[in-house]
């Protein structure tokens, strides 16, 4: 095969960074400049993203030659840790997926970040954002954490850029800090994940200790493998359990983080404080499913204990969250927040399909997720910003009739299909492959792929949980769909809603194209009349590398019931939305939601998304903070005023304990003496910073008396 | 060895010497001129300073490992560790270039004090005898007094240099009490001599002897070290102190205080590695780390929260020591050397933004950094690659030692202190993070319309940290390998 | 002849008179004083050992002759900083060197 391509694999992640250090160093000052520098660096990594991608594909059997150029790093132990790039299938999809999105999000962010509404227009200098040049340089730098994480040869490097991710998540949710929600979100994104990135350190560092190197290619060795899953370690409650089991449930833990699953979920659908392209590129296309890549690239370790538990517990999680998330879904009325959920319940249909087998389902509903949710969110997004935009038109005529004014609520929207055609064909285009409408749309394909393993294979629980969460989705996508775009507008502010420029409509109709060609790749061959038209491509490309790895990536049989079970939840769901929320549209912002009356307390309760957040901050929260009053007081109340006047107390009966060993009989002294000393060093354990150096002194003798009392006796 | 030779590889420290000398002599050969001795003196010293560190780095390449009499070892870590002070000391220098003029007007001898400390650090670091060891111990602690205490008009300064000098002084003559016992033990003062006396067997009066000895001397080098419990003096003085003797302390003298702990127990006393050091050492690990983070989360001035910080730094640290091994690529103290190589960068880097808001505002505490990006953010995204390097956040130097400390503990079976120290690095995080909230997203006072001025000499100091910091963290092999062959001399004795 | 132990028993109590005086006292030159005591006490342990474990080499007595010498260093720089402290707190009373803490 030809090296030239894959060898410059390694500069795909840099010119966003380039653009990083050039917006934040040099070109700060020229908003226009940067947005521009920007773009450029990231349309450089999709030019040469995508000439891989077309080398990689045109060769036969690719992935059991997969490229791999790795040079020293460090040495560690017996071995070196690398750095280094590899090429398989995987990385070629997600290097398909990953710099095209980030392109089109770029694009769109050049019109959406105006002049925010929250900041007093006193401050309006050019009709952009006061940090436009920063929001690009942030962007920038999460375009390379992510490129960075799919050529990454191994967990280190991996972990690395998952952490810069992180850090870009972090910075971006809190972008408009002036709201004190946004910050705080930023803070929980960040405090949430990091909860699973540690565990998942853990595991790596446990995984290194175990197998001596982190490298893919040493991990996944027959050998390597062959070990973890034969060695056994006692964990408790559980009894001996093979080593693979246990790493691989530690590093999902990273991925549970990062891909806001169930417990750890609570974090993305407050991170939609972030600007909206944010919301597009990080917490739905690409950095969420970071976790889930993590998961395909690490299936080889998750699965070398065949049917272990390891593989239960990611489908449980998955499935679960996919049905949770969606039914939550159901009674936001933030247009964000209904996408946020449905993001995770999409990414609990990956994890799914990872934990019952189906790795090419996976990688394939990964990447076409990605284009349809980047498109409803950018679609969203356009919304958001018309919505704004008529709040001012209305707010400047004078007929303001709203205090506070929220453009992200369905509630205030309505009819706009009129207002803003090519956002709400894209949108509906979007919101159709997320229901998975049959044959059409991309997301049709990638579900049903799922959803037939699933019925395969017989995991008969999964597929009903599946199956029902797809139900909900479509139907959650429907009402979304019918409260935004038709019916008639509920306020002023939709009255006066225009389409949004072209810099944000183009990268809408490409995303939208996608959103419904980009499954035709993946037809199953069995498929009545148009699979054998294409011999569905993705599968075999993907599938040689499963082979190469010892994955079981064989072509299903066609059965039609799992494909009639599927076009039946996504028709009947949309119907369902039809028929609640189409056929008498909700005319007034402050009417009822048509759901709220059958569902009665049901609705409440999934209003307030199952009342997880209140019992983290009941409980774990709770404690936390309970626990820094506990430390703060030990260290101001109990410690520094009490304490201290209580060593200086103790000190002194010291003194006199000693004078009245010279000055009374022996005995007497003694006594004293050590009651004394007894007191001092039970004050030793708590004695902290003082300000006087004599209590400072007590502490270091009294240190260094117990060293003496520990080594003097002999043969201790 | 021949009188040229030793003279030869006494030659870094005999500049030293002479730069400190010739400080002093040109301050009162110009003392009609205080102007031009305070334009001049400091690139005298920076100048003095770059010639030693050229001809360090030249023995270095000689990769000697030679004995002047049996009181001084020249060997590849003790230039490491010459090599740090001196470079650790050059960066001082540049930061208190505004700093100290503008407070004090005795200026040359400062930069006379940081060349004398940076003596006292070269003799310690290649001291093999106790005598020489006390000697430049308590060279270094009396320059440091000195320097604590330089602002003598400053109520905060003398507070700090006197509770120092105090703590100092009591624990030197503890350590003293404990060498005085180890001399008893064995009839000999220097290391190697000793280890022969112990390499016999630990039976009757000596080990009864020897035990004790090591935990009195654990005091003295704690305090140099600044380990919990022996830590208290820190947080005052480095409080009190002129921000840039607060830079140097945290570090260099810090990083002297390690050097000598490695020496002292490797070299001396191998025999008592089993019994004796690594648990007291694990257990003061474990409560510097512990306490240095949980009291640094109190903190709400800048100063007094990146003490605490090294005091934690410190804990980290001393794993290394812990988790000693034979394995030199590896080990334990090849990862020691590489984190506080890197630790020097970082911490100095943090000080030298502390130095620069206050040159600007007057003030170290934390609402002082509120929005610091708009003001400056130069100083903002630099403090900000300083605390992510502390906080061990890759690919930063501060990343790859403790990478390299936590994997040699795991190594050598230590997973508890392991596991105990990822959990502080954790808790660590959350008030760096806590100090990137004020930079990023408090609003300050003003609104953030007054930008902070940044000196030319600030500048050059910042950007050889940031640059060093992320440097170690990028192209990790060739420290790596550094640090490996410094360690690996030391080992081979051992 | 007088044993060994004689000596480090006088020595340890030295010691231990030196370290009540420095954590009683409340002048800082008290302190100062405590810490003379104690160094001291190690003078006195290695000429001690000097005598009895290796008369025939030098090392004790000139170890204890550069702690002198360096005790005296050290009390000049600490008496200064204690005059310093006077100067600007009008007092060398070391509990009320407390200002710097927490």
């Amino acid at each position: 095969m030809s090296e030239i391509p894959f060898s410059l694999t390694w500069l795909i992640p840099l010119p966003p960074l380039l653009a990083f250090a050039l917006i934040v160093l040099f070109t700060n000052p020229d908003k226009k400049l940067s947005a521009r520098v920007a773009i450029f660096g990231v349309a450089v990594s999709w030019v040469l993203g995508w000439w891989i991608v077309l080398s990689s594909v045109v060769i036969p059997h690719f992935g059991e030659h997969a490229f791999r150029l790795a040079v020293h790093w460090l040495p560690a132990a017996s071995s070196v840790l690398t750095v280094g790039v590899i090429v398989d299938p995987v990385t070629a999809g997600m290097l398909f997926m990953v710099p095209f999105v980030c392109l089109m999000i770029f694009i769109y962010s050049v019109g959406y970040m105006t002049f925010p509404g929250h900041l007093p227009q006193s401050l309006n200098v050019d009709g952009l954002d006061p940090r436009y040049s920063r929001f690009f340089a942030y962007i920038s730098l999460f375009a390379f954490g992510m490129l960075g994480l799919v050529i990454a040869e191994n967990l280190l490097m991996l972990f690395i850029f998952w952490e810069v991710m992180g850090l870009c998540s972090y910075l971006l949710i809190g972008f408009w800090f002036e709201k004190p929600s946004a910050y705080k979100a930023g803070l929980k994104a960040f405090i949430t994940t990091r909860v699973g990135d540690t565990i998942m350190l853990a595991g790596m560092v446990l995984l290194y200790a175990q197998s001596g190197s982190l490298a893919f290619a040493d991990i996944f060795s027959p050998g390597n493998l062959e070990r973890l899953a034969t060695t056994t370690v006692n964990v408790p409650l559980f009894g001996p359990t093979p080593w693979a089991t246990v790493l691989a449930i530690m590093i999902f833990f990273g991925a549970i983080g990062k891909s806001a699953q169930f417990p750890l979920h609570v974090w993305l659908p407050d991170a939609m404080e972030g600007p909206t392209p944010v919301s597009a590129l990080i917490h739905a296309a690409t950095m969420v499913s970071a976790g889930v890549y993590l998961m395909i690239r690490m299936f080889p370790l998750v699965q070398a204990v065949e049917h272990g538990p390891a593989l239960t517990f990611i489908a449980f999680i998955g499935a679960f969250t996919a049905l949770f998330a969606a039914s939550i879904a159901v009674a936001q009325n933030d247009i964000k927040r209904v996408l946020a959920y449905s993001t995770i319940s999409q990414l609990g249909y990956m994890f799914a399909a990872l934990g019952i087998g189906a790795y090419v389902a996976a990688v394939f509903h990964l990447l076409v997720h990605s284009f349809f949710k980047s498109l409803l969110f950018l679609g969203a997004g356009s919304v958001i910003h018309a919505m704004e935009h008529g709040h001012h038109a209305t707010a400047e005529h004078g007929d303001a009739q709203e205090g506070s004014f929220d453009p992200n609520d369905m509630r205030n929207m309505g009819g706009l299909f009129r207002k803003m055609p090519i956002t709400a064909l894209t949108f509906i285009a979007g919101g159709l492959a997320l229901s998975g409408f049959p044959i059409v749309t991309a997301g049709f394909w990638s579900k049903d792929e799922i959803l037939a393993d699933a019925w395969i294979n017989g995991h008969s629980i999964v597929f009903w949980t599946l199956a029902f969460a797809a139900f909900l989705t479509a139907f959650y996508t429907g009402r979304q769909i019918f409260l935004v775009f038709f019916g008639t507008p509920r306020t002023s502010a939709a009255h006066h809603v225009g389409e949004s420029v072209r810099s944000m409509t183009y990268p809408l109709i490409v995303l939208a194209i996608f959103a419904v060609v980009g499954g035709w790749v993946g037809i199953p061959e069995g498929f009545p009349g148009l699979g054998h038209i294409l011999n569905n491509p993705f599968h075999h490309f993907i599938a040689s590398q499963a082979e190469a790895l010892g994955i079981e990536a064989a072509v299903l049989p066609f059965n039609p019931a799992p494909v009639s079970i599927s076009i039946l939840a996504a028709l009947g769901g949309l119907a369902l939305a039809w028929t609640v929320y189409g056929v008498q549209p909700v005319e007034s912002r402050d009417a009822p939601d048509p759901l709220e009356r059958p569902l009665g307390g049901l609705y409440r309760v999934l209003q307030n998304k199952y009342y997880i957040d209140e019992f983290y901050a009941a409980t774990v929260i709770r404690f936390t903070i309970w626990l820094s009053h506990l430390f703060s007081r030990v260290d101001r109340d109990w410690i520094i005023d009490p304490l201290v006047n209580w060593v200086g107390r103790s000190g002194r009966r010291l003194a006199t304990g000693l004078r009245r060993l010279v000055d009374e009989p022996i005995i007497d002294g003694l006594v004293n003496g050590v009651g004394s000393a007894t007191n001092a060093s039970g004050a030793f354990l708590r004695l902290i910073q003082t300000g006087r150096v004599q209590n400072y002194l007590v502490v270091m003798l009294l240190t260094a008396l117990m060293l003496l009392a520990l080594y003097t006796t002999p043969g201790s | 060895m021949t009188t040229a030779e030793t003279f030869l590889y006494l030659s870094p420290e005999l500049t030293l010497l002479l730069v400190a000398a010739l400080v002093f002599v040109l301050d009162l050969v110009w003392r009609r001129d205080p102007d031009r001795a305070h334009r001049w003196l400091p690139w005298v010293a920076m100048g003095g300073l770059a010639v030693a560190l050229i001809i360090t780095v030249a023995l270095m390449a000689r990769n000697p490992s030679a004995h002047i009499a049996t009181m001084m070892v020249i060997d590849p870590m003790s230039l490491f560790f010459v090599a740090i002070a001196i470079v650790g000391a050059m960066l001082v220098i540049l930061s208190a270039l505004d700093y100290i003029p503008a407070r004090t007007p005795y200026v040359s001898e400062f930069y006379a004090l940081v060349v004398v400390a940076v003596l006292a650090i070269a003799i310690i670091v290649s001291a093999n005898d106790l005598i020489l060891i006390y000697l430049g111990m308590e060279f270094l602690s009396i320059t440091s007094y000195i320097l604590v205490g330089f602002l003598k008009r400053n109520r905060g300064s003398v507070e700090g240099a006197l509770k120092y000098f105090l703590y100092g002084a009591a624990a030197s003559a503890v350590m003293l009490y404990g060498m005085s016992f180890l001399y008893g033990a064995t009839g000999a003062t220097d290391l190697e001599a000793i280890a022969r006396v112990f390499s016999g067997g630990l039976t009757g009066d000596l080990a009864l002897m020897g035990f004790p000895a090591i935990a009195l001397l654990m005091v003295g080098f704690g305090f140099k070290a600044s380990l919990v419990p022996f830590h208290q003096w820190a947080p005052d003085a480095y409080e009190g102190a002129p921000t840039p003797v607060t830079a140097f302390l945290a570090t260099a003298s810090k990083a002297a205080g390690f050097a000598i702990i490695a020496r002292v127990l490797l070299v001396g006393l191998p025999m008592f590695q089993e019994k004796e050091w690594v648990p007291i050492l694990m257990g003061l690990s474990i409560l510097t780390m512990t306490l240095g983070n949980l009291v640094a989360i109190q903190q709400r001035d800048m100063k007094r929260l990146l003490a605490y910080s090294s005091i934690a730094q410190a804990g980290y640290i001393l794993i290394g020591l812990v988790a000693i091994g034979r394995d030199v690529a590896f080990g334990g103290l090849s990862g020691l050397l590489v984190y506080l190589f890197a630790y020097l960068f970082t911490n100095i880097g943090a000080f030298v933004v502390v130095i620069a808001v206050e040159n600007a505002t007057g003030a170290t505490d934390l609402p002082a950094y509120a929005g610091l990006i708009r003001r400056s953010p130069l100083l903002a995204s630099m403090l900000l690659l300083f605390l992510l390097s502390l906080a061990g956040i890759p690919p930063t130097g501060g990343f790859l030692g403790k990478f390299l400390v936590f994997g040699a503990a795991i190594r050598a079976h230590f997973l508890t202190l392991a596991i105990i120290a990822i959990i502080n690095s954790v808790i660590a995080a959350f008030y760096y993070l806590n100090v990137v909230r004020y930079m990023f997203f408090v609003q300050p006072p003003d609104g953030g319309r007054k930008a902070i001025a940044v000196t030319p000499a600030i500048r050059v100091a910042l950007w050889v940290c940031a640059a060093m910091t992320l440097l170690i963290g990028v192209c990790a092999q060739p420290f790596v390998t550094w640090a490996a062959h410094s360690a690996s001399l030391l080992a081979a004795v051992w | 002849m007088i044993p060994l132990s004689w000596y480090l028993v006088v020595a340890a109590a030295l010691f231990s008179i030196g370290v009540y005086g420095v954590l009683t006292r409340r002048n800082a030159v008290g302190v100062l004083m405590g810490v003379e005591l104690m160094l001291n006490a190690v003078n006195l342990n290695l000429v001690a050992f000097w005598r009895y474990v290796t008369p025939t080499k030098m090392t004790g007595q000139v170890f204890a002759i550069i702690v002198i010498t360096v005790a005296a260093a050290e009390a000049a720089v600490g008496l200064a900083l204690v005059i310093a402290a006077y100067r600007t707190r009008r007092t060398v009373n070391v509990e009320e060197l407390d200002t710097l803490k927490g």
